[in-house]
């Protein structure tokens, strides 16, 4: 009989009893007689192992995305988050055909510092509209996270019981890496989730750095979350999110707090008057919520549900969606053309030379950048006479 | 390009001791993989929505107070039956060896008890996906 390998840890006595639990198995390298220990006879030499991944095709994703499934959705917001160039086509395919389905959701934007209780209200503010017959995508966008790595994601914990209803479907964001990025994958992830049914979108971003920006340029409504004690020293920072923000909201107004929260609003509508509005014909306001008791929440809902009625009659709505399909557009044609100009090959092997001339004041920056830009064309069109003289090279493109 | 793997790490039950389930969340993260973690006292339906949501390759496991005969199985049939056939689904903690063979009967293709490397975990897994 094959002799199956356990060993036992360091900490063990030297005659445990019987019952003991604890051991380290072997791995299942090399064990032939699945009679004893610890294997799984169906893992053995490959055969009877977990089936491989479903491979869906172009149809099977569109189909089961319309339908609602939310397995296909998961599986088709993967693909859209992938670095690989071959899913990447085929995801732009299946988005090519759902497009004609997206865009009838209502977007919101949810920003604020660390703990201000987004995931919180996500989770109150979701339940309450699934209650009331939506359906709810939550998406969240992390500009931290890196591919480059394994991650540790998510946040399910603070949406425990939406995260369980079938008329909720929340994905924290995927990491970044190449192909257009954070952004570009949360847009499209967005657009999945319309087609699939979702009538409002949640997008959960931290206020810090960029990242508000972006989402403010996905959404129709964002809102910045608040805690009480707005100090005068927090002033500064937030003006700048606080100009992105069609509403405020002051978070866990509730208990021993609720007084300090109503004394924070006074405090907010005073400064919101100094800042333009995010949206045209939209005033700004300071609300009060709480996550907890959901206080506030239904409230909130009539507050957005009006500004997409003023909006929508002002044309207001339609005309900030078109800008971000073009602004959209613009900056992944940027994105583009920066990686195509300092990924050339010519041009990082010059750019040393370039910068110490510049640093030395051989030559002006203006100088250098023309010469650069020339030999990044006469680079491109060498590449093309290349490309004449293969024109296979093109097809696999 | 390598392969994406992403894993969820599950504590199902009312099991206190995520040490382990951190442990392993870590070491599988340090090894590429993209990690989803539960946190503690999850239902099977979480469990399985959360995989079901995040697309993972992996569901994985940990239980320590002995509810494992219990709460395994019910989250395998779980994620079988909405849907993911093809979710690698792996459990460790202080597992008695004698219900490993029930454990594997029921769906868990492996099963990694106290004072298993951490390596072998993240081989499991790249040798199974
Ligand atoms: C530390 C510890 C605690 C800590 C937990 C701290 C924490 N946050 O995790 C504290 C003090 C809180 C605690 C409390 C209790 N404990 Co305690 N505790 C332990 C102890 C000593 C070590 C566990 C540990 O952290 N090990 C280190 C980690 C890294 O190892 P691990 O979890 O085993 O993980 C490894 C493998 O198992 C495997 N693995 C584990 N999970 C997974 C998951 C996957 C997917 C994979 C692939 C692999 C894998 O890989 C890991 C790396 O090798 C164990 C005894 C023991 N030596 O195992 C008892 C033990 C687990 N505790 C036990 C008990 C009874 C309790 C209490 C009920 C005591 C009481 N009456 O109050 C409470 C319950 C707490 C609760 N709320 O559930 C019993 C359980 C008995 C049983 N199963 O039949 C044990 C076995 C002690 C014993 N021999 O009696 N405990
Ligand atoms: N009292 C009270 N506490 C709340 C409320 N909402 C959230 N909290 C608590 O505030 C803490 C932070 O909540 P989260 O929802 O995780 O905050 P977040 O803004 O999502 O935080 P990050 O995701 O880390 O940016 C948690 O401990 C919540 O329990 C509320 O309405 N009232
Ligand atoms: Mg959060």
């Amino acid at each position: 009989m094959a002799k199956y390998t356990t060993s036992k840890p360091s900490w063990v006595p030297d005659e445990p009893n019987e019952k003991f639990a604890c051991s380290v198995m072997g791995g299942i390298e090399g064990i032939k007689d699945t009679t004893v220990g610890n294997i799984n006879p169906n893992l053995l030499n490959g055969k009877m192992k977990p089936k491989r991944r479903m491979v869906l095709s172009e149809d099977d994703y569109v189909n089961g995305v319309l339908k609602g499934d939310r397995m296909t959705l998961s599986r088709a917001i993967t693909l859209i988050e992938s670095n690989n160039s071959k899913h990447f086509a085929k995801a732009q395919r299946v988005l090519q055909r759902l497009l004609p389905h997206t865009g009838k959701a209502l977007r919101i934007g949810i920003t604020g510092v660390p703990g201000a209780g987004k995931s919180t209200i996500i989770e109150a503010f979701g339940n309450m509209l699934c209650d009331a017959g939506h359906r709810v995508a939550v998406l969240s966008v992390d500009p931290t996270s890196s591919v480059t790595k394994g991650s540790i994601l998510g946040d399910k914990t603070r949406m425990g019981t939406l995260s369980r209803r079938q008329e909720a479907f929340i994905r924290p964001s995927p990491a970044g890496g190449t192909l257009g990025g954070v952004a570009r994958k949360s847009r499209e992830t967005m657009l999945m989730c319309e087609a699939a049914g979702y009538d409002v979108i949640l997008i959960e971003t931290v206020g810090v750095g960029q990242s508000e920006t972006t989402v403010r340029s996905m959404v129709d409504f964002f809102m910045l979350v608040v805690l009480t004690g707005a100090g005068d020293d927090l002033q500064g920072i937030k003006k700048g999110i606080m100009e992105l923000a069609d509403a405020i909201v002051i978070n866990k107004a509730d208990g021993d707090n609720l007084l300090k929260a109503k004394v924070a609003r006074a405090e907010y509508e005073r400064m919101i008057e100094y800042i333009r509005p995010a949206t045209e014909g939209w005033p700004t306001h300071a609300y009060l919520c709480s996550a907890y008791t959901r206080f506030g929440l239904p409230e909130l809902w009539k507050v957005i549900q009006a500004f997409k009625a003023m909006t929508t009659e002002s044309g207001v709505f339609q005309k900030r969606r078109k800008n971000q399909l073009l602004s959209w557009m613009n900056s992944m044609i940027d994105e583009h053309l920066h990686s195509l100009f300092f990924d050339d090959p010519v041009i990082n092997g010059r750019m040393p030379e370039v910068k110490e001339a510049v640093l030395e004041g051989i030559i002006s920056p203006t100088q250098a950048v023309k010469e650069l830009v020339n030999m990044f064309d006469v680079d491109l069109a060498a590449k093309r006479q290349v490309d004449l003289f293969h024109p296979e090279a093109e097809v696999r493109q | 390009m390598e392969k994406r793997i992403r894993v969820l790490v599950a504590k199902p039950g009312l099991d206190g001791h995520d040490r382990g389930a951190k442990v392993v969340a870590r070491a599988l993260r340090d090894a590429g993989f993209e990690v989803i973690y539960t946190g503690l006292r999850q239902t099977p339906e979480q469990i399985a929505e959360a995989a079901l949501q995040e697309d993972v390759n992996v569901v994985a496991m940990s239980i320590l107070s002995g509810a494992h005969p219990h709460l395994f199985p019910k989250v395998v049939n779980l994620v079988r039956e909405k849907g993911m056939k093809d979710v690698l689904i792996i459990g460790g903690g202080v597992i008695p060896e004698t219900d490993i063979p029930a454990l594997k009967e029921a769906g868990i293709a492996e099963v990694f008890t106290p004072g298993t490397p951490t390596s072998d975990i993240v081989d499991f897994i790249k040798a199974n996906v």
